[in-house]
């Protein structure tokens, strides 16, 4: 099954009908979509507004492969559970976010195991085959870099910060 | 100072800046966690920590934001938190204000999504900060704003 989050936020509905049209060429995948309030209603795979957080994570630890727009959640989340991701930027130009830190995001990401950029939609189809080529990676344990915890650590205890 | 127990309240919005905020979490094992957020959010990955409910705030919502203010503040003068600690947004923000206000010492890690510049909330929250943290070393450059590793 194929998972995709959009975030709760704002509408993707750019996002959306590309992977509406990509379900309709591909019937034999299961889609199923967290789209939050998407004025589009997809025609070929199940969209959901919103699940509750328990649910979410058993839909997303079920998925084989997550296809999101490029927020941190959505990548910390598919990391947590190895899954493979590809990422769509919201862009301002299209007023699908407040702010382009989504392309800045998506740009740093880049090339990172697990991950596919689709910055243009145009190259849907191929993104796609490269997310599906891509295997569930290990289940790692989430945490921060060992240096800013113990650099939080340290401030809380001692109050205080090496510089 | 070891084994002296402080009680850390960690305050966030909902989404992204939260699974940030609960992969830092080790780092405050030893004290009392107090995790304030947004939505309606399960505890898993918090293990031991009392959690807080609060509107969500932003520039573009007043009322919202009066709201979480107000309920930020209750929680703040009631719990009296040694430590703040925020990865964002607005709610963070409001935190950090009250907080310092109240005499608690505030800490902002400011989101790995701010990759070019450091979020607006950020901005805003600097001047109440005794810590304020970027995870992206180029941005490290101003005086005040530090990096010492992200979540990524």
């Amino acid at each position: 099954m194929i998972f995709t989050v959009t975030g709760t936020q704002f509408p993707f509905d750019r996002l959306a009908r590309s992977l509406d049209e990509w379900c309709l060429r591909h019937p034999e995948q299961e889609v199923i979509g967290q789209m939050g309030k998407h004025t589009f209603a997809p025609q070929h795979f199940t969209a959901v507004e919103s699940y509750a957080p328990l649910e979410f994570d058993r839909v997303f630890k079920s998925a084989s492969h997550i296809i999101a727009h490029a927020g941190m959640g959505s990548v910390l989340t598919a990391r947590r559970f190895g899954t493979p991701i590809m990422i769509v930027p919201r862009l301002v130009s299209l007023k699908e976010h407040r702010s382009d830190h989504q392309v800045a995001t998506a740009n740093v990401l880049r090339g990172r195991p697990g991950i596919v950029v689709c910055d243009d939609l145009a190259n849907f189809d191929e993104c796609m085959d490269q997310l599906l080529a891509m295997e569930r990676g290990p289940v790692t344990m989430n945490t921060a870099a060992p240096s800013l915890l113990t650099a939080l650590q340290r401030f809380i205890d001692l109050g205080e910060f090496p510089d | 100072m070891k084994n002296h127990r402080l009680r850390v309240m960690c305050v966030s919005s909902a989404g992204g800046h939260l699974v940030q905020l609960k992969l830092v979490l080790p780092a405050f094992a030893e004290h009392d966690l107090i995790l304030v957020s947004t939505g309606e959010e399960d505890i898993g990955g918090a293990a031991g920590a009392t959690l807080y409910q609060i509107p969500e705030a932003s520039r573009w919502s007043r009322i919202q934001t009066m709201l979480c203010a107000w309920k930020l503040m209750r929680l703040i003068w009631r719990l009296r938190p040694s430590v703040i600690v925020s990865t964002g947004a607005a709610p963070g923000f409001l935190a950090v204000r009250i907080g310092r206000f109240f005499g608690a010492r505030t800490v902002w890690l400011d989101s790995v999504a701010n990759v070019e510049d450091i979020s607006l909330a950020g901005k805003l929250a600097q001047p109440h900060c005794d810590l304020f943290l970027t995870q992206w070393p180029a941005l490290a450059v101003e005086d005040g704003i530090h990096c010492a590793g992200g979540v990524l």
